[in-house]
Formats: C-alpha cells, structure tokens, sequence
C-alpha cells in the first residue's frame, strides 16, 4: 500500500437521493484523498450508481452536501463540474455510435486537444497497446464493436480526459477475465502516478485487491469502511462478495 | 382496485353524457356537445396509435374525410342508413389505415409523420379535384337525416346514438389497452428488438394500431357527415390532422381519460377564444404552449404521473400463493415437450471485410447447459443474433430439433421456444416489472380481438393464468418487491434477472443467456448458478454466454470457445480450462486464472 498524499479531494456529507417516494441513498458520508484509489463495493440496488450519480450532477440530491477541492458543488451541472476536473464513466457503454473509434477517443480528450496534443497522442499509443482489439477497428463506427469492446472504448475514453477525479462505475461489466486483469493493473498504474480515483465495481476481490481504502454500501447506507487489506480479511464481507472458497485451477 | 376505480370512471362517464343534455341552453350548445363525441372517438382511436405503439399521425383527417366521403356518398346515391354506411366507412378507412402502416417497416418518428402529412393532403387534393364524385369544394349537401333500420334518429335521438357509441368505443379502447394487445403495442414501442424476441410480429402490432385508429376516424366522418348534413374538403385540413394530434397529446398519451379531456377542451377552447376575435389564434396557441411546457405529460397524464409519485401503489407483490416454478413455464396446451436441440453447422457471417463468424459448428443438446465464451468481440454477439434471426448468415445453417431456421424472423424463431436475455438488457422501460414478465407470457394467449374488446370469460380466465405465472417467476427470481416498479428503476443487476422471468414466461425450451452474471457480485453470482441449475432441471436447453469463469466451470456441461469467429476448442470444463489455447486467449496466464476463481 503507498501512502496517500493527505488534501482531501472528495468530501461527501450526509448525501441522500430519493426517486419519488423511494430512497435510494440515505445519510452517506464518503471522501476521498488526493491521490488515493477508494473502491465502492455493494449488491445490486444497494445504491452504488446512485451515490456516483449524486456526486457527478448527473442527479440533484435531496439533501447533502459535496465538497469538490473544498467547494461546496451540491448545486453544479454535471458539466460545470467535468470542468472543474471531476470525471465518470458510467454504467452500460454510453459511446458515441455513429462515430469512430478514433472520434470518440479524441472526442475523451476534448478539453486537453488543443494544449497536450502531444500527450495525448501518446497516451493514445498506450491505449491501443493495451487494446489491441480497439487498434485494429481504429477507423470503424464505434456502434459496429461487440459489447466489450465498446466497454474498453468507454474506459479508454473517460482516461484520456485525465480528470482530477476519475469515477468508474462497473469497469468490468462484460470484460473477459485477461481484460479484466489488465484494466485493473492499468489502474493500479495510474493511481501509482498520482491519478485519484473512485471505483464502484462488483467484482469486489479484483477492486480490494487495487484499492488503498474501500467502502461497503448496502440499502443506500455505509455499512462498513476501512483500509482495503481490513475488509478484504473481515468475514462479513468475505461471506457477502468474496464468495466462499471454490476450487481454483 | 384499479378495476374498481375504471368501473368508478366508467359509471362518472356515463352520468356525464347522460346528465349534459339536461344543462344544454340552446339547440348550438347541444350541437357543439355532439361535436365533441365525435372528435373523442377520434381522439381515443388516435391514442391507440400515439400513445400505445408510440406512432406518430399527422393525416387523420384524411381518414376522417374518406369515412366523412363514404358516408355521405353512400347515403346520398345510394340509400344507406347510418348503419350500413358506418359499416362500410369503417372498412374503407380501415383498409388505408393498414396501408399507412406499411411505411412502418421502413420508417419511423418524423418520417413517418411525414408520409401521414402527405396521406392527408392527397385525400383533401381529391376530395377537392373529384368533382363528379365529391362535389369538389363546394362539398356535398342534402345527406339525408340519421335513421337505422327504418327508424328515424333525429334531434336528442342522435345524441343518445352518439353518447351510446363514444361511451362503447372509449370502453374497448380502455379494455384493449389492458390485453396483451395494449401490452404488446407498449412493448414494441419501447423495444422492438425485445418484442421480437418475445414472438411479436412488430409489423402487424403496428398494423393493428393503425387499422384501429383509422377505423375509428372513419367512423367519427360518417358520423359527423349525418350530424352536419353537410361536408367540403375544409372540414378536413391538415390543421385539422394537427389538433387531433393535440388532443392525444394536450390530454396524456396514453391514457383514455387524457383523450377525452383533450378533445373536450380543444372543442371548446376555441369557442371561448372567438370573443377574443383577432387574437384568438395567438392565445390558442399560446395556451397550449404554456400548458404542455407546465404539464409536460398532459393535462391528466401529468396529474396521474404527480398522483402516482406521491401516493405510490404497493411496490411489492403478494407472492405466498403462487404455482411452483417447474408449473409456470409448463405450457397447458402444449404439455412439457422438454428441452429443444440447437444445432449449428458451418455458420459464416460477414460485415463487409470482417468475418465475424467462420465456420462455426455447435450443438446445444436437450435440457444441456452449454456455455460459450471467448475474447470480447470473438463473434459471441454474432453467433447469438444468428441463431436468434437478427443477422442472416452468408453461409451454414442452424435449426431447432431438425427443423431448419435459416432466414426466419426472430418472432418466429421465438414462437419454436427460443427464448433470450440481452447482455446490455432490452426491457420495456416504462412497463412495470410485472407487466414486462407478462409481455413474455404473450405467445402462450390464445384469446381473440374480440375477447379482449368485451372482456369474455375466456379472457379473463386466461389473464388471470398470465398473472398468476407472472408472479410465480418473480418469485423465482426474487424481484417480488419490485412487482410494481417500472423496469427502468430496477438497478442494472435485477434488470438481468427480471429478463430471465420475462424469458421463462414464454415457456421456452431453449433459453440463451446472454452474459446474465454481468454487473453480480459474488454472492448474487452464486444465487445465479443455482438459478440456471434449477432452469436446466426443468428440462429447458440453455446457451449461456458469459466471462466469470467460476460461474462457467461451475455450471457448464459443455464449453465452446470463440476466438476471432472460430472454434477453437469445444468439450467439458476441466478439458477446456486446460486447453493452452484458450488459457493464452481467455483466461491469460494461469497464475491469473487462479486468481480469478477464487
């Protein structure tokens, strides 16, 4: 485990989202570090994208507040606040169909094209090295990729706007196991040069095994918080999301 | 209770048309009234079309015209009565109506709205320019007085005529919107790939909503035809087209109330304005402006959506008594057949340069679970809309017990007990999770049209089975709490398993699942397994397509793999996680599969 640098980057107070009459997120308070990977493990429905959601403008909560680099953001659309350097990927591979792939990765570093150009392109070749499969159909409609693919492409999109904040929701959806491997190595990568990220991800061993600290949601509340390595060991969350031991290869 | 509150609707309505005439000042107030039945049917047929297969018409008044035309020619040339000249206004409209459908298949949204803008100016061109036969803008004149079988139907008798049949036609609209007609005209509004996969022919749904809408315009044009005694083509302009529209919309779509409150306010609004004189079109336009921009739902859609927020229905359903599952994807009339042989032989499939499929064989056995999997974009999604009729294949062949697939519709390769899930999930959105399992019990109805109008015992009797299976597969895939939810809210995970329910409900026996432990976590993943396990035991063939490879070893009886549209390996478990081919393409290194697994 590295040692996170201490600014607080995201402070999220007493966040709570309702859909009509249904609550969705209750009373969550989350933070995170400059500098750190905090991952977000839960069940399905336990309000995992919706504290993302809340976080990113993409919905008002009903009551809360989010600090963002100390300012109070609560109130931002989710665009003002993608300027201000907070970025997600969302949940289900919202690319850009009827554009390339190549259109859609610039299209990611939109706000860095014109100053980092150089950058870019290389952070471009990187990609693609670690994509094979987005290199050879470069030039093609990003609508004509499989599902996983257009999965990658998503990922590899919202890096290249190297925000200050990066929120992931469900890298892995659809993701074959050696894919899989490599993203989340690649996080680890990134997080190792100062990339703060924030990760909600089912696959809770693969997102303990690169988080520094993790939370654990459950019916729209924190149920339980702490280093990574802690919950990784604690037998409530062995049983919920590490499944039991099955034979392994 | 909510048939509690439409009999309650029904009864109001009832005394409505029955206590106005009482309150009617004069012979034009009563007039207006009776003009405001007639655009209610036309309305509600209307909303058939908008707010239930979700199309678009700009040229009902053409339709309103022929039926207007039939009408009038009819009973002026020929002696027909109100009855017999209904009957064949109907037909007629009813026949273009089906022929404005056909555009459908090809076109959709504002291109649609354009070919029924142009239906209406053709209509209103000829009735102008056929002059022998229409009397070209000067109209015809001198349609006899309403009379049925001899008998004369002047004055209040026409209105009570008018009440009995806008009461009637709002009640089989209502009742259609409720049957798997109404279910299926929703469902192919909001996904036509999921309808098909269901069996809906989505052309002939579209059709069905088109014929309905024009019928019933054609029968509002007869019946406008014997109250006016007169008609000219300015009866019906495009304008006219567009406030017919309006009403659907400006009341709710969808919604049966909406239409009537939609077309009982554009009658009369444009009365109330005239004392406005020449800023009467201006404050129209302005008022319907601010209403839809402040009830963007509507009038009563907007209201039923507020009521609906914060007084919300039980979310969960009662599901204590309910059929075991091995019972509710039995089919009654068809029996256990058990489950079906997939086979799959050279199957070559081609996007320009790429070959996304190449040569591919395999074989699902009966009641096997046989799991497919493969690097992301090896042609998993290919084989899969294949075999399903979403994409045709350049060569090879695939068929279900022998019997030869290649070429059919995805509705019909349904309706043979294929039934799928979707790896980025197709559910009817606006539906409720019920109400979508329903939509995948459609092909088991064997009810008519005329059932579903009047609500016959067989009807009811078979809605009653379609529900009860409902709740029992909710039950199985534990999403009784959200019985009422609709399926747009459910989080991504139990959007997965709510497919699963609505793929049982078609009694299938094959089911595809295409990567279903997506977006699990652990825990869920393994409630999955014994999910599937207790699917296979039912004796249903599965094809499931996933990457958790615990899941896969787990289940599986057979693994094929796919690597760029090939076969490269195809056997049990324990043989295919030690293929070096596949761990090299698959898997990755050993030491991370270890991983992965445990």
């Amino acid at each position: 485990m590295k040692s996170a640098a201490s600014e607080m980057l995201l402070d999220v107070r007493g966040l709570e989202i309702r859909y009509g009459a249904a609550i969705a997120v209750r009373g969550v308070d989350l933070t995170v570090k400059r500098g750190e990977l905090v991952a977000v493990i839960g069940n399905n429905g336990a309000g995992k994208t919706s504290i993302l959601r809340g976080i990113s403008g993409l919905v008002r909560p009903t009551a809360g507040q989010v600090f963002f680099k100390g300012k109070e953001t609560v109130a931002q659309a989710a665009h003002q606040k993608v300027n201000s350097g907070l970025a997600l990927i969302p949940e289900g591979r919202l690319i850009f169909a009827d554009q390339t792939v190549e259109d859609n990765m610039i299209l990611g570093a939109y706000t860095r094209w014109r100053g980092d150009r150089l950058a870019v392109l290389q952070e471009f070749d990187e990609l693609l090295a670690l994509f094979p499969r987005l290199k050879e159909r470069f030039h093609q409609r990003a609508g004509s990729l499989s599902g996983g693919e257009q999965q990658m492409l998503a990922v590899a999109r919202g890096l290249l706007s190297k925000p200050e904040l990066l929120m992931i929701d469900e890298m892995s959806l659809g993701l074959a196991p050696k894919i899989v491997e490599q993203l989340m190595s690649l996080l680890r990568d990134l997080n190792a040069n100062g990339q703060t990220i924030l990760l909600v991800e089912q696959l809770a061993s693969h997102a303990l095994a690169i988080a520094h600290r993790a939370y654990v949601v459950g019916q729209g509340k924190i149920e339980l918080e702490g280093t990574a390595t802690a919950l990784a060991g604690s037998p409530a969350v062995m049983e919920a999301f590490l499944g039991k031991k099955r034979k392994t290869v | 209770m909510r048939d509690r509150s439409t009999y309650f609707g029904f009864a109001l309505f009832a005394v409505f048309l029955a206590l106005v005439p009482l309150t009617a000042a004069n012979e034009y107030s009563l007039r207006l009234f009776m003009i405001f039945f007639i655009y209610a049917v036309i309305a509600l047929g209307l909303n058939v079309l908008v707010g239930l297969a979700g199309l678009i018409s700009l040229g009902q008044a053409g339709l309103f015209a022929l039926g207007s035309y039939a009408g009038a020619i009819l009973s002026t040339r020929a002696g027909f009565d109100l009855v017999t000249s209904s009957i064949v206004a109907i037909l007629i409209s009813s026949v273009f109506g089906a022929l404005l459908a056909y555009p459908t298949v090809r076109v959709r949204g504002v291109y649609l709205a354009v070919i029924t803008i142009a239906f209406g100016l053709i209509v209103e061109n000829i009735a102008i320019e056929l002059q022998s036969l229409t009397g070209g803008t000067t109209g015809i004149s001198g349609i006899p007085k309403p009379s049925a079988f001899g008998i004369s139907l002047l004055g209040m008798r026409y209105y009570w005529v008018l009440a009995f049949i806008l009461f009637f036609v709002a009640l089989v609209t209502h009742n259609l919107k409720r049957s798997k007609y109404g279910r299926a005209m929703l469902a192919v509004s909001q996904s036509e790939t999921a309808a098909q996969s269901v069996g809906l022919n989505v052309t002939s749904i579209r059709t069905l909503a088109f014929v309905v809408s024009a019928g019933t315009a054609g029968l509002a044009g007869v019946l406008y035809a014997f109250l006016n005694s007169y008609i000219s083509p300015d009866i019906f302009t495009f304008s006219d087209s567009v406030r017919f529209l309006l009403m659907v919309i400006f009341g709710g779509a969808g919604t049966t109330t909406g239409s009537l409150i939609g077309a009982l306010i554009l009658t009369y609004l444009p009365e109330y304005l005239q004392q406005l004189q020449y800023w009467q079109k201006f404050a129209y336009g302005l008022l319907l402006a601010v209403v839809m921009f402040v009830l963007p739902l509507g009038v009563f859609g907007t209201f039923a959506e507020v009521f609906r927020r914060f007084r919300p229905q039980a979310r969960s359903a009662d599901v204590t008594n309910v059929l075991p599952v091995e019972d509710a994807v039995r089919d009654q009339k068809s029996g256990a057949p058990g489950g079906a042989e997939l086979a799959a032989s050279g199957l070559t499939v081609r996007f320009g340069g790429l070959t996304a499929l190449n040569n591919v064989a395999l074989k699902v056995r009966p009641a096997e679970i046989h799991a497919l999997i493969g690097p992301n974009g090896a042609g998993k999604s290919t084989f899969v809309n294949t075999v399903t009729g979403f994409y045709q294949p350049d060569s090879g062949h695939f068929d279900i017990d022998g019997a030869k697939l290649n070429g059919q519709a995805p509705h019909t390769i349904a309706r043979k007990g294929f039934a799928r899930t979707f790896q980025n999930t197709e559910l009817f959105g606006e539906l409720s999770v019920m109400e979508n399992i329903m939509v995948g019990y459609q092909r088991r109805f064997t009810y008519n049209f005329l059932d579903a109008a009047i609500r016959s015992p067989r009807f009811n009797r078979q809605e009653d089975e379609c529900k009860t299976v409902a709740l029992s597969l909710l039950a199985f895939v534990h999403l009784a709490d959200y019985a009422h939810e609709r399926a747009r809210f459910l989080p991504f995970g139990l959007q997965r398993r709510l497919e699963i329910a609505r793929a049982l409900a078609a009694a299938p026996r094959l089911l595809l699942l295409d990567e279903p432990a997506a977006g699990l976590t652990t825990q869920e993943i393994e409630d999955l397994d014994g999910m599937i396990r207790r699917i296979a035991s039912l004796g249903i063939s599965i094809l499931l397509i996933e990457h958790h490879v615990d899941l896969i070893m787990s289940v599986a009886d057979r693994v094929t793999v796919l690597d760029y549209g090939v076969v490269i390996a195809s056997d049990v478990p324990p043989v295919i996680q030690d293929n070096p081919r596949v761990v090299e393409a698959y898997f990755g290194t050993p030491a991370i599969t270890a991983r992965v697994a445990s």
